[in-house]
């Protein structure tokens, strides 16, 4: 008993020897800014946010000082990486709510520690959904090995929510939840056995074939109604081509699309020749948080379209939506006309308080995640005014956005880095709209995980809490012969 | 000493002579095996190294490592990587059937040590080697064979024990290797069951209990959906790739090793056969063995796909005579005809001898109606970047690469080398990165690293440069919208320099037989860039459709040595005809077998 004692005694000193180390002291300043991946610096993070961790790109011996109001922490790097302890990282941001973080990497030189210039986070009282769902999956459109996850945001964690290894490493569609809310869940799996849609409601999984003799194809860009009787949905002939030479290296685009809503209570889908016009592809639908208004893309028919891609420009537009009499509306509105303005429209998305609209423009397509020029912009709803969202917009791609429940804080999906790999960045919203400069999800390992990484990041949606469901259980429904939805005429 | 002493010691010569002629039979076995597989498998080998990755570093292989079965993947392909070397994929095979025979011996000799019967050893890693013969088994069933005869010795040495310590320790070990090496804890323990019975061992039907701890650490990942299903938990399918429809002879290798249990056990009641028997029996055995595995072995091997092997493995060592001396060429397939204008190409000699080889139409020189067979799109993206026509190239790598994550060696050099010529330096780093952490590829990523960020460097390399200079002006034009001849030149226009893309550009028109085409592209481009002169196949075009205009010939460059050819050729052909009407003249015209005339005759 005395030797076990004396084991743990010293398994204890020599743990917290090497955990801990020593406070420095800062001989002197830099008088320039710290070389760090990802770049932290100066941003707004929520007041529930995983350890923003992060790597110093100089060589050497380096040391973070994170200071708040009352308190500081030191964190010596290793190969580079500051890896904050999470219990400590929860106590500053608990202490120093509403407030400034100072963080000041420091370089030992000769035996002195030398200081770059400090940069700060600023901790938002606002909270961001504690957990976010995305696929995972080679860039590329290849689907051999692909994914739905979820990340818990408060910590480092990732679960599976479903893998296409469980169906024959088949192509995962998107994924959408209702108002963020992770009981329910429907996505669509194209596999030879597993083919059809997924519709998850509180651990229960129930297959739908929503290929209807009326529809062009199974369901694929979804939306729900707040209501969450109602989804939103286009159907879509999709092609893939490569261009010779351009900015852009591959397009996916619509040879022909139309939008249905699927009445979730029902089984039924129903539309209306506004929505399914035979000169036009209609595709991206959207409701507004009050369920009363659909807004759809849509873009007149090209002749040739693969000799004449750059001639597909799609519009905004809106009509009606009654959710008592489940009825569409028969006169459209148009928020951005494509033809006038020259350019083209994509995954209109309004916040949850209704205040805004984010959209995406692109010189033509809907394809935005290949589009180099593809940048976020908010649309005035009264309007129909454009504002490039400069602080958000880089060289590379910005496109998919989903909108926290608060409303204070979007993802973004942007090929920033290196210009194929699809990253989530965050960003917070000031209620007066103002979006500040948006920070990459945080990792235990940022550099490295950025960097090994063969997966992009796809479809980021913020929701409310865990998802759970058996992946097992997705697998098995979606082996049934499952529930054939029928078109109301 | 005791009685029982000197019986040890008179025993003991026995065992050691036993050993030995194990041994010996074992060794020479797995050198035959190893001398056949070399003989008869050895572009296999390659084959397998070509279509893995493994990056030797802490993120990738702790993806690999923490999956069910995870140890066994890592080892296989560990393994696997060194097969880039010839002879070593053989070698290592040998070895490991050599290794797991001599385990398993060690095993079933406490059954039966009856050393006549080790040529039966040998059965089921025999099966598992002519499945080997096929890519879609994984080389992890072998190595799966070799834990679990290693597994089955280690739970040999329990003979003395506790049955609750065996049974703890067959335990821990089924489930140990059900975790590492996958599905093979299976029958580890329906065979330490099967061991424990044979030997009567106390209270041997808890052995149950191995079958049940793998059960429910089966039932357990697949719940979690860590496995697809039960038959991967659960049976040899988890060695195979997901698609294989499993039938009984894919299932053999599992099913023989119990068998070769119950054989030794069998034999073993009967009563001690004479030495002489016992050779006769081991001789017997050998011939048996040897005369099933070689016949099937010949009849799974799939000849075309060999071929294929064959092929890929000269294309990715730059072995251009190699594709060209391939013994079993069929060119009534396109590819076989694409592999060999692809290396005359790139021996520039295409337009000189293309037409020493068969050559059905212009699907010989590229099949534009390919299906989605990443062997395909391996082989043709591989052409497209030699045409200059990277954004081809990186269409059909990625395609390529969705049907093996996360690549291949040749798809991330693609990828590499036509971002380069793009100018996406961030994008060839991330795979120069990622290929500098393998073991076959790490030199080859090295040498690319002065190519990044690096525009002077890029332009003044002579394949690089040429494939810049190659791509067309920036626009929203996508590729292979007009067929193969409209993407030749437009590489070709685009850089006039482009001998491939000018040779391919011909010998498309040639192969088509398309005169107008012909006629159309001498008269725009001779005596410009894109045709300064004109190849001797293209004027033996010429002058076939304009053989009553021998100005119009000279004009656009035919050579007086075509136009006399030509005459000589043509009166050969009328005399031909003259003398035989209905027969095949080419037969009899093999001077001219270089010739576009030649191929003209059907």
């Amino acid at each position: 008993m005395k030797r076990l004692r004396f084991l743990l005694y010293l398994c204890t000193v020599i743990s917290l020897a090497s955990c801990s180390t020593p406070d420095i002291t800062v001989s002197r300043m830099l008088g320039t800014q710290a070389e760090i991946f990802p770049d932290y610096k100066d941003i707004i993070i929520p007041c529930n946010i995983a350890p923003m961790n992060f790597n110093v790109l100089t060589e050497g011996e380096h040391q973070l000082i994170i200071e708040g109001a009352s308190s500081e922490l030191q964190v010596a790097a290793e190969d580079g990486l500051f890896d904050i302890p999470i219990k400590e990282w929860r106590r500053l941001l608990r202490e120093n709510m509403g407030q400034k973080l100072r963080f000041t990497v420091a370089r030992e030189e000769n035996g002195q520690w030398l200081a770059y210039e400090p940069f700060t986070m600023e901790i938002s009282p606002d909270s961001i959904d504690s957990h976010m769902a995305y696929r995972l999956l080679p860039p590329a459109e290849q689907w051999l090995k692909i994914g739905i996850f979820q990340r818990n945001l408060e910590n480092f964690d990732q679960k599976v929510i479903y893998e296409n290894k469980l169906s024959e490493n088949n192509c995962i569609n998107c994924h959408t939840f209702p108002a963020r809310n992770p009981d329910k869940m429907m996505f669509h799996l194209r596999a030879k056995n597993y083919n059809g849609t997924a519709m998850v409601e509180n651990g229960k999984v129930t297959k739908l074939n929503t290929k209807t003799p009326e529809t062009i194809s199974s369901l694929v860009y979804p939306y729900w109604h707040p209501s969450e009787r109602f989804i939103v949905v286009s159907t879509n002939i999709i092609y893939q081509s490569y261009y010779y030479h351009s900015e852009d290296r591959m397009e996916v685009y619509d040879e022909k699309s139309d939008v249905v809503v699927w009445d979730v209570e029902r089984g039924e889908l129903f539309t209306n020749e506004l929505l399914s016009s035979p000169d036009a592809m209609e595709t991206l639908p959207t409701f507004s948080p009050d369920g009363k208004t659909l807004y759809f893309c849509t873009a007149e028919n090209v002749d040739s379209l693969g000799w004449n891609i750059d001639k597909l420009k799609y519009s905004l537009c809106s009509v009606d939506f009654d959710a008592e009499t489940a009825q569409i509306g028969t006169k459209v509105d148009t928020l951005f006309n494509a033809p006038k303005d020259g350019r083209s429209i994509s995954f209109p998305r309004i916040s949850l308080d209704g205040k805004q609209m984010v959209v995406v423009l692109v010189r033509y397509g809907n394809w935005s995640i290949n589009h180099k020029d593809s940048d976020l912009y908010t649309l005035n709803m009264e309007t129909g005014e454009l504002k490039p969202i400069d602080v958000l917009n880089s060289e590379e791609v910005e496109s998919y956005h989903s909108w926290s429940t608060n409303s204070r804080w979007m993802v973004f999906s942007s090929r920033r880095d290196d210009r194929l790999y699809t990253r989530p960045y965050f960003t917070y919203v000031s209620e007066d709209g103002t979006f500040h400069k948006p920070f990459l999800l945080p990792q235990q390992n940022p550099l490295t995980h950025y960097r090994d990484i063969l997966h992009a990041y796809n479809i980021p949606e913020l929701i409310s809490g865990e998802v759970k469901v058996k992946a097992h259980d997705i697998a098995t429904a979606m082996r049934t012969e499952g529930t054939t939805l029928t078109f109301r005429k | 000493m005791s009685v029982a002493s000197v019986t040890n010691i008179e025993k003991k010569p026995m065992k050691i002579s036993k050993n030995l002629i194990a041994l010996i039979v074992t060794v020479v076995g797995s050198v035959l095996l190893g001398v056949q597989l070399q003989a008869d498998q050895a572009f296999m080998f390659f084959y397998r190294e070509s279509q893995q990755l493994l990056f030797l570093d802490w993120s990738y292989l702790s993806e690999v490592l923490l999956q069910f079965g995870g140890v066994g993947i890592f080892l296989s392909h560990f393994l696997v990587q060194f097969f880039i070397h010839p002879v070593v994929g053989a070698l290592t095979t040998a070895a490991l059937v050599g290794g797991t025979v001599w385990m398993m011996w060690l095993a079933l000799r406490k059954i039966n040590d009856n050393v006549a019967l080790l040529p039966v050893v040998f059965v089921p890693l025999l099966v598992q080697i002519i499945y080997l013969a096929t890519s879609y088994h994984h080389y992890e069933g072998l190595v799966a064979l070799s834990f679990l005869a290693v597994a089955l010795w280690g739970y040999s040495l329990c003979r003395e024990c506790d049955y609750r310590v065996r049974l703890g320790v067959g335990a821990a070990i089924a489930l140990v290797l059900y975790l590492l090496i996958g599905s093979i804890g299976v029958l580890f323990a329906v065979c330490a069951l099967l061991f424990d019975a044979m030997l009567k061992r106390e209270k041997w039907y808890l052995g149950l209990l191995y079958a049940a701890v793998v059960c429910i650490a089966g039932s357990f990942l697949v719940q979690r959906g860590e496995i697809i299903d039960y038959e991967f938990a659960y049976t040899p399918k988890f060695y195979y790739e997901f698609y294989v429809v499993m039938t009984p002879f894919l299932r053999m290798a599992w099913i023989a090793t119990v068998a070769v249990m119950v054989i030794f056990y069998l034999v073993g009641l009967i009563k001690q056969l004479r030495p002489w028997m016992n050779g006769a029996l081991l001789a017997v055995l050998c011939f048996v063995v040897a005369g099933w595995y070689l016949p099937r072995h010949e009849k799974e091997v799939n000849g075309g796909v060999y071929t294929y092997m064959e092929l890929y493995h000269h294309l990715t060592t730059e072995n251009w005579d190699g594709i060209l001396s391939v013994e079993k060429l069929n060119f009534q397939d396109p590819l076989n005809a694409n592999f060999v204008n692809f290396a005359l190409s790139k021996k520039g000699e295409l337009l000189d001898k293309m037409f020493l080889y068969p050559q059905v139409n212009a699907s010989s020189l590229l099949n534009e109606r390919f299906g989605t067979f990443v062997e395909e799109h391996c082989v043709y993206s591989e052409i497209y970047y030699h045409l200059g026509i990277v954004s081809q190239t990186l269409e059909l790598s990625l395609a390529a690469m969705a049907g093996t994550y996360p690549g291949t060696p040749l798809l991330l050099q693609q990828f590499v080398r036509s971002r380069i010529v793009m100018g996406d330096y961030d994008l060839a780093g991330k795979f120069v990165y990622r290929l500098s952490k393998t073991y076959g590829y790490k030199k080859w990523a090295e040498e690319q690293h002065k190519f990044l960020h690096n525009d002077a460097a890029v332009e003044a390399d002579a394949e690089y440069g040429l494939k810049r200079r190659t791509l067309p002006e920036l626009s929203s034009e996508f590729v292979s919208m007009n067929g193969m001849f409209y993407d030749f030149m437009k590489a070709l226009t685009a850089n006039p320099d482009n001998e491939t893309a000018r040779e391919y550009a011909i010998a498309c028109l040639l192969l088509r037989k398309d005169f107008d085409m012909i006629r159309s592209f001498v008269e725009e481009y001779y005596s410009t860039p894109v045709l300064p002169t004109l190849p001797v196949r293209l004027q033996e075009a010429v002058v076939t459709y304009s053989e009553r205009d021998m100005d119009y010939c000279r004009r656009y460059g035919v050579s007086e040595q075509t136009i006399s050819r030509f005459a000589s050729f043509r009166q050969k052909i009328l005399n031909l005809r003259h003398r035989q009407p209905n027969a095949n003249p080419k037969s009899q015209l093999g001077e001219y077998r270089d010739t576009f005339w030649y191929y003209m005759l059907g």
